[in-house]
């Protein structure tokens, strides 16, 4: 089985969809090419594409072969799930320890700057797109950093931003002026 | 922001890679476009696919709801942010100066409309802001909302189409506080923010000053079922309006949980809380008024599952709670008991000989404890001596962690009885215990092979004890942490064997001894030798501290040991193979930093010469830590000289002058300008360093 073979994928949804060429060790961030790959034999792979039965745009898919292939090495998904069953303990120290130091991999990855690039052009249906096609494809460590980025737009944010940027309608109908009475009398009742 | 001007009627329509154009204002404002019908109309069933996919795995069945969209007629919006540019508050990441941004052209209700797309773009730098997206609109909504309420539904609803279980990961990025403030959003972020998954560890130990009791018993109460880790240090307010009920009727799953401090928690909360978690492995009850020996015995009732406890200072209760607990729970290994009174009681003594389970066993002031006590905890009422040895033959104990500072009836008598029976033991704590003299440690050294931490504060000893038996001990190899502050018949002769000997220490505290330069100028050696043996590294890599060495209050130590280990400080270790004899001067500048450096505490007069140069030798800037140590040197001895009265006492003194600006010159510039470029001659700013 060669290491470096090269897989294709198709949007199958889409006719006119272009043929991504993927390299297998890049591929494998997807839990659901790697069961593909362990279902079907490699003759098959070599004259089929592996289709993407997903609504997305080619562009979104292009941007997950851009990830995926950049990201090669990084540890594949199956390692992190052994991990988590192997310190699966419940000592409270250890397990912060562990934690901690988890986060600080996964945050060398978040900070590197080639993230950031790579998240700089995108607008918000880019985003929507990559995150479900990442969340199809099981690669969860996309799918990470795409509810991460999702969750550091909105932080610090005030709230009408925030319905602005998620363009969700606004539900609550106070005003700030009932707001504060609201405040106000929440005060009194309390610390009198 | 005039993003209405790209209009995009044709799918074919190359972008505009224009940022400034599609870049929105923070405050969300969303150029109009024009509705551009499109061609096809598909609904795929394709992402419901992607809705109930299991790869999240965060037990959400994907409900209906995924595919409902409201909006109308939505234009891109991009989300685009450039960490140059200047105008929020950017607190922790450059993610945070996100402005959306939008372009004009039209796109329908997402998930269930098709998407085509401009092809064949090249470059993803091409299509950056702005992308061209065509569909048939749904209704024509626009005209009937009010102005802001269309605006706001044309963008792009990124939230709206999200799989549940991806919204709820995506909360799960934001810490406790930003989630409750950024439930007000809407009905459904409250819904998916008091989420029990988003809470399964609880630490109040950020915000535990803010926040209201009411607000956290709610938390607590949607996330009940969900928390396993419970850490409510110093939530004194849980009490208020009786709403710790709830805590304790909501958490049933507990595995850790720290109440310490909680002081208005009342005994009948904290017993159901307890009764109601039978999976609780480590709990911490430091000084809650609540706990009493009753409560002891609820935990060994309760808990069997306990690893840990923690019962330090709680005031209403005594050893005989220990007692209840060490009997009923099996699986303890951990009891911390600090300043519990009447641990002179036989029975508690006894039951932990017996069940001999605990592997950390900490009773700092304890002063209760006497030479009986301990002995029946160690080996037993009335064990049988071997006669050949005058050792009880009682099988060895667990522990390995032992703290029995400031035990104060403690004498040689009793402690004596931990050599030969503790041979796991890694930590020993005995300071304080001003009735212990070299007796009581030379078997307990003798027998315990992985001691790294040792710590013998304030007490009698003399050198022969470290010199015979520290430094010969089966444990020397690995003793990480030594301790002889404040032994003051402890000089020279005791602790030069040690340094020699002990090659893996990483913190020596010597204060108050009779430590002289001779001790520094050891443990520089050995530091640096060690550094040699060390598996070479990265070249260039910055050094690291290799041992920390306390030695302030020495009335032997002065300036000449501590610049001893100063210069040692900068000097690259050994070549290994080619052994180049007399061109290894300090003044080569050899390419190779320090790997091991000594971070050094000595009086407070020279302390900030210390810390200034171990900080540029830290940052790899030997050249300047160099020049440093040698004005200092010169300012010290044209000091000394000064002080000499005599023939030349002017001249001198005007030398020692002369040093001192320059040395106060060179730690000025360190001081005020750190880095290395900027080289600055503050005269203004002198230090005080003398």
């Amino acid at each position: 089985m060669a290491a470096n073979q090269t897989l294709r994928l198709q949007n199958m949804l889409n006719p006119e969809s272009r043929v991504f060429e993927v390299d297998r060790v890049a591929a494998e961030h997807s839990t659901v090419i790697r069961t593909i790959l362990e279902h079907f034999d490699e003759s098959y792979l070599a004259e089929n594409a592996i289709p993407i039965l997903i609504d997305v745009s080619d562009d979104a898919l292009a941007k997950v072969c851009e990830w995926v292939t950049h990201w090669k090495d990084l540890p594949k998904a199956a390692d992190v799930v052994a991990d988590y069953s192997k310190q699966g303990g419940t000592h409270g120290t250890a397990n912060k320890a562990e934690e901690t130091e988890e986060e600080g991999t996964e945050n060398d990855v978040i900070d590197s700057p080639w993230n950031v690039v790579f998240f700089s052009g995108v607008d918000a249906k880019m985003l929507y797109e990559i995150l479900i096609t990442a969340n199809y494809l099981d690669i969860k460590p996309l799918c990470n950093l795409c509810c991460e980025f999702i969750a550091t737009i909105i932080r610090d944010k005030p709230i009408e931003e925030v319905c602005n940027i998620l363009c969700i309608d606004m539900e609550f109908t106070i005003t700030p002026e009932q707001g504060a009475a609201i405040r106000d009398k929440i005060i009194r009742d309390y610390y009198r | 922001m005039a993003a209405s001007d790209n209009i995009h009627s044709h799918p074919g329509t190359p972008s505009t890679p224009d940022i400034p154009d599609g870049v929105l204002t923070s405050d969300g404002t969303i150029g109009n476009g024009t509705a551009a019908p499109g061609k096809r109309q598909r609904l795929l069933r394709g992402l419901q696919r992607v809705s109930s996919s299991p790869s999240l795995a965060r037990g959400r069945s994907a409900s209906s709801s995924v595919l409902i969209s409201h909006s109308g007629n939505i234009s891109c919006v991009s989300l685009g942010w450039s960490s140059s540019s200047s105008g929020q508050s950017s607190t922790s990441s450059y993610f945070s100066q996100a402005s959306a941004a939008g372009s004009s052209t039209t796109y329908a209700s997402i998930p269930t409309s098709p998407i085509a797309e401009s092809p064949g773009v090249d470059g993803f730098d091409s299509a950056l802001a702005i992308r061209p997206v065509t569909c048939v609109p749904h209704a024509s909504t626009t005209a009937s909302l009010p102005a802001k309420a269309k605006k706001e539904s044309k963008a792009f609803s990124l939230w709206v189409g999200l799989p549940p279980e991806l919204k709820s990961h995506a909360l799960s990025f934001l810490r406790p506080k930003e989630l409750v403030r950024v439930s007000r959003v809407s009905k459904e972020f409250h819904k998916i923010c008091f989420d029990g998954q988003l809470w399964t560890s609880l630490d109040a130990s950020e915000f535990y000053r803010e926040i209201p009791a009411e607000s956290l018993a709610k938390i607590i109460e949607s996330a009940g079922p969900f928390v396993k880790d419970l850490n409510l240090r110093g939530c004194v307010q849980v009490e208020h309006y009786k709403r710790a009920e709830v805590v304790a009727m909501a958490c049933r799953n507990l595995i850790n949980l720290t109440l310490e401090g909680c002081r208005n928690i009342q005994r009948s909360t904290l017993h159901s809380v307890l009764k109601a978690n039978n999976r609780l492995v480590r709990l911490n009850l430091t000084a809650l008024p609540a706990v009493n020996n009753a409560t002891c015995k609820i935990i060994s009732h309760c808990c069997p599952e306990l690893e840990m406890l923690n019962v330090s200072w709680c005031k209403n209760m005594d050893a005989r709670g220990v007692k209840f607990v060490v009997e009923g729970c099996r699986k303890l290994k951990d009891l911390r008991a600090g300043e519990i009174k009447g641990f002179n009681n036989e029975d508690v003594a006894k039951v932990i000989f017996r069940t001999n389970n605990l592997q950390r066993l900490v009773l700092p002031g304890c002063d209760d404890l006497d030479d009986i006590t301990l002995r029946i905890m160690i080996q037993g009422p009335n064990p049988e001596i071997d006669w050949l040895t005058d050792r009880p033959i009682v099988p060895p104990r667990k522990l390995r962690h032992l703290d029995l500072n400031r035990c104060y009836r403690l004498t040689n008598a009793g402690v004596k009885t931990l050599g030969y029976l503790v041979p796991d033991l890694e930590g020993l704590q005995l300071s304080g215990i001003t009735g212990l003299s070299d007796a009581a440690l030379e078997p307990i050294l003798a027998s315990t092979p992985r001691l790294t931490h040792l710590e013998l504060e304030d007490l009698n000893l003399t050198n022969s004890l470290l010199s015979k038996h520290l430094a010969k001990a089966p444990c020397a190899p690995s003793l990480e942490h030594l301790s002889v502050s404040s032994c003051g018949h402890i000089g020279d002769p005791g602790l030069l064997p040690v340094i020699r000997n002990c090659t893996r220490l990483k913190s020596i505290y010597m204060d108050n001894t009779l430590a002289s330069d001779l001790v520094l100028a050891e443990a520089a050696a050995m530091v640096r030798e060690r550094s040699a043996q060390a598996p070479r590294r990265q070249h260039n890599a910055l050094p690291t501290v290799g041992l920390n060495l306390v030695c302030y209050d020495c009335q032997h130590i002065g300036w000449a040991g501590v610049r001893e280990v100063l210069s040692r400080n900068t000097e690259a270790p050994h070549p290994r193979k080619e052994d180049r004899k007399g061109k290894g001067k300090a003044t080569d500048a050899p390419p190779t930093l320090p790997i091991e450096i000594i971070s050094l505490r000595c009086y407070h007069g020279w302390q900030m010469t210390v810390d200034e140069h171990t900080k540029r030798v830290l940052k790899g800037d030997i050249a300047s830590a160099r020049r440093l140590e040698r004005k200092w040197a010169d300012f010290m001895q044209a000091t000394e000289e000064a002080s000499v009265a005599g023939v030349g006492a002017r001249r001198r003194r005007r030398r020692a002058r002369e040093a001192q600006q320059a040395h106060d010159q060179e730690g000025a510039v360190g001081w005020a300008v750190a880095t290395v470029g900027g080289r600055r001659r503050a005269r203004t700013t002198s230090c005080a360093v003398m």
